[in-house]
């Protein structure tokens, strides 16, 4: 085929400038790290990177509920063991009411109940960030009155742990205050039949904080599996936010050592082509005639 | 023939030496001008006389500056470089598309409806928390914003490309026109039965630029005139007349093309560069718009849907987090919004089924509404149709990338070929100089030898 001088200066300056891309295409690359910026650089690829960076952003939505929730479960679990600690001490103070013989102090260990009854009602009552903790989802208001009643309701706030799992973050009151026993009842009762020297009475209350007692402890275990239940979706969310993360790494950086090896491909080439192009297109047939 | 008759043989191959020169000269200076094709000296010998023996010419004749060109790869260079431009406009535009959706790792639509429904899930843990409801309607303010300005973007592109189809469709007009003129410019030229050649390279150069912008097709027709078809199917040039598109403003503000009768071609314009502006602008541009229209009214009507069974901090009946509610019927994209008043006071967000301040189980189906399917997207949810909008898009552009490689490749073996018949070579040229140089060296050798012969004659009898 007959070669007029353009297309060997069109075919050098192709060369070349396929050359400067892959150049460019691999500097770029050194520069952020990356392979895929955009989805046309690889569309099947970016699907997924989209849809992993998705659950990625909802598995952090899922840590703040259940960082939020551990918080208030953690309280709850404190306030649950020191329910069941004045329990004991109430259940105590009855065995020692209700023997006989040292009979003559119960007026004072009425005082002591009483005492202790409030601060029942004080911990029903306890809040957290300004709410509630044993209302239910009622949470703004305090859940119990002084005389026992609750005021709360029987939902329970729920944190979404994740897709389709939530865990009970408050606790409705009455579980651990009314359905094993009514607490406050119990002590009301327990503190007038001490000051009226009802001993029988007095004995009759030491099955029912017995069974409280044991209520009461059956619902913080109730809290302590939700806590489990939370930390168990924490490590299995960290788990995977890692896989996700290096599955996205895997789409979208760069293999740095490919990216040197196309790098110096491209140089070569480059490199090749100048010297090419000097040879050939700084000579002709008028350097060596005339 | 007499003696004085072979001084008129050598003045005529001095002559063709010299115009030989000329030539080599020309090709030389004009190597590089874009639609310039090589001429050639087309020398025959000269009238013929009879002498004793036989016939001999009386030297040489130029018959013609002949342009060494090739018409069917003319053609076909035509063709393709609309496919070309075509490619290029294409590409040039869905990079500008999907620049408005920034890359993956950046604050995208997706990621921001991502982030919206974390914050609605972090809020169902503690629905009564300030924070965590300012961090919800923050969220949602984000998401709403960058929908909005994902629309602004789009339709800022579209009269950008819409300015682009208007002073392409000018750019036409005017070509359309030299290309007439040249037509007849080139038939009274060529009157003489001579190639006018240099008209002839400009026409190639406003020939190539038209196929580039509209892809139509040029076609000779038996007095040479070329006649210029546009894949629309009306005739945009036609013998030395031209027959320039009109414009005229639709409806929604953009240009409609018209043909010279008036018909409106805008939809079957497919090819060049103006086809490719026409196809980025009505139908990769819109076709995003439309998605982000039904992407906000599907969010604004299905939270609102949530949030209008609820109830707030307060305890009084929700009202709609996003306006307008319902959703603007077109256009909802570019005014989706978070209610102010939600946006003043987070308390007002009505994320509460029962009425209890701790109930957070609507914050929970809002926080699901980006992943749950909806009839509205066409049974896709929220989150992968944006994702499928985006690698749709992203498929779109890797498309367009590889179809300019192929392009390029077709136009450039077709342009070798071209320049392998109409394309100058240095090399050639050099011999040719040398070639003429002699000839004409050896022409005024003839004349002198002529001279001395003319002088010896003239001395014969002088003795």
């Amino acid at each position: 085929m007959r070669v007029g001088d353009r297309t060997l200066f069109l075919n050098l300056l192709s060369g070349l400038a396929s050359s400067r891309e892959a150049t460019a295409r691999a500097v770029a690359s050194l520069g952020d790290g990356k392979r895929v910026r955009t989805a046309s650089d690889d569309p099947v690829g970016a699907r997924s990177a989209i849809a992993f960076r998705g659950r990625l952003a909802a598995i952090e939505g899922y840590g703040r509920s259940g960082a939020a929730a551990r918080t208030d479960l953690s309280t709850l679990d404190s306030v649950l063991g020191e329910v069941v600690n004045i329990l004991s001490s109430v259940r105590a103070e009855a065995m020692a009411g209700a023997s006989g013989t040292a009979s003559d102090g119960n007026d004072a260990r009425a005082e002591t109940i009483d005492a202790f009854r409030d601060q029942l009602v004080a911990l029903a009552n306890t809040q957290q960030n300004g709410r509630y903790l044993l209302g239910g989802t009622e949470t703004l208001t305090p859940p119990f009155l002084a005389d026992g009643t609750y005021q709360g309701n029987d939902a329970e706030v729920l944190a979404p742990v994740d897709t389709t799992s939530e865990v009970g973050a408050t606790i409705v009151g009455t579980r651990a205050f009314q359905d094993s026993g009514d607490l406050i009842g119990i002590l009301t009762q327990l503190s007038a039949d001490l000051r009226s020297g009802n001993l029988d009475g007095v004995a009759a209350a030491l099955p029912s904080l017995d069974t409280a007692i044991s209520g009461v402890s059956n619902v913080r275990a109730d809290v302590g599996t939700r806590m489990n239940t939370i930390d168990a979706f924490a490590i299995r969310h960290g788990d995977e936010s890692l896989r996700l993360a290096q599955s996205i790494a895997d789409i979208e950086d760069a293999d740095l050592a490919q990216v040197a090896v196309d790098l110096s491909a491209a140089e070569t080439q480059g490199a090749a082509l100048s010297t090419t192009a000097a040879r050939i297109l700084g000579r002709s047939l008028f350097d060596f005639l005339g | 023939m007499n003696l004085f008759g072979y001084f008129e043989l050598g003045r005529r191959s001095m002559v063709a030496s010299q115009l030989g020169l000329q030539t080599s000269g020309d090709n030389i200076a004009n190597a590089a001008t874009p639609g310039y094709a090589r001429r050639r000296l087309e020398l025959t010998p000269s009238y013929p006389v009879h002498v004793p023996g036989g016939w001999l010419d009386q030297g040489v004749d130029v018959a013609r500056v002949h342009r060494m060109e090739d018409l069917f790869l003319q053609a076909s260079i035509g063709r393709e470089q609309g496919g070309l431009g075509e490619a290029d406009e294409r590409l040039r535009g869905l990079t500008d598309i999907q620049g408005i959706f920034g890359s993956l790792d950046s604050d995208n639509v997706s990621q921001a409806l991502a982030a919206f429904s974390a914050a609605f899930t972090a809020l169902a843990a503690q629905p009564e928390d300030g924070g965590a409801r300012q961090g919800a309607v923050a969220a949602a303010d984000a998401l709403a914003g960058s929908i909005r300005d994902a629309y602004a973007r789009l339709s800022d592109l579209r009269s950008q490309k819409d300015q682009e189809v208007g002073g392409t469709v000018d750019e036409v007009n005017s070509l359309a026109g030299q290309l007439a003129s040249l037509n007849r410019q080139i038939a009274e030229a060529e009157g003489d039965g001579s190639v006018a050649a240099p008209l002839r390279d400009q026409r190639e150069v406003v020939l190539a630029e038209l196929s580039d912008l509209t892809g139509g097709i040029a076609s000779a027709g038996p007095d040479g005139k070329i006649r210029f078809e546009l894949p629309s199917g009306s005739t945009l040039v036609t013998g030395e007349s031209a027959l320039p598109l009109g414009t005229a403003r639709a409806v929604d503000g953009t240009l409609r093309i018209l043909a010279s009768d008036g018909t409106d071609v805008t939809d079957r314009f497919r090819g060049g560069r103006l086809g490719a502006l026409l196809l980025v602008r009505d139908d990769s541009i819109v076709s995003q718009m439309t998605s982000l229209d039904a992407l906000a009214a599907d969010l604004t009507t299905r939270v609102n849907a949530s949030t209008a069974g609820a109830t707030d901090l307060a305890g009084n009946a929700g009202g709609p987090l996003f306006v307008p509610d319902p959703p603007a019927s077109t256009g909802s994209a570019r005014s989706i919004s978070v209610s102010s008043a939600i946006l003043a006071d987070s308390s007002l967000l009505a994320v509460s089924a029962s009425g209890a301040p701790g109930d957070g189980s609507v914050a929970s189906d809002i926080a699901g509404i980006s992943d749950a399917p909806s009839a509205a997207l066409g049974g896709k949810s929220a989150a992968a149709f944006l994702a499928d909008s985006m690698t749709g898009l992203g498929t779109a552009v890797a498309q367009a990338d590889v179809d300019l490689g192929v392009s390029t490749d077709v136009v450039n073996g077709l342009l070798t070929q071209r320049d392998s018949v109409s394309g100058v070579s240095l090399d050639e040229e050099a011999l040719e100089l040398i070639k003429n140089q002699r000839s004409f060296e050896a022409a005024a050798h003839f004349l002198s030898v002529l001279d001395e012969i003319t002088a010896t004659a003239v001395n014969l009898f002088q003795r």
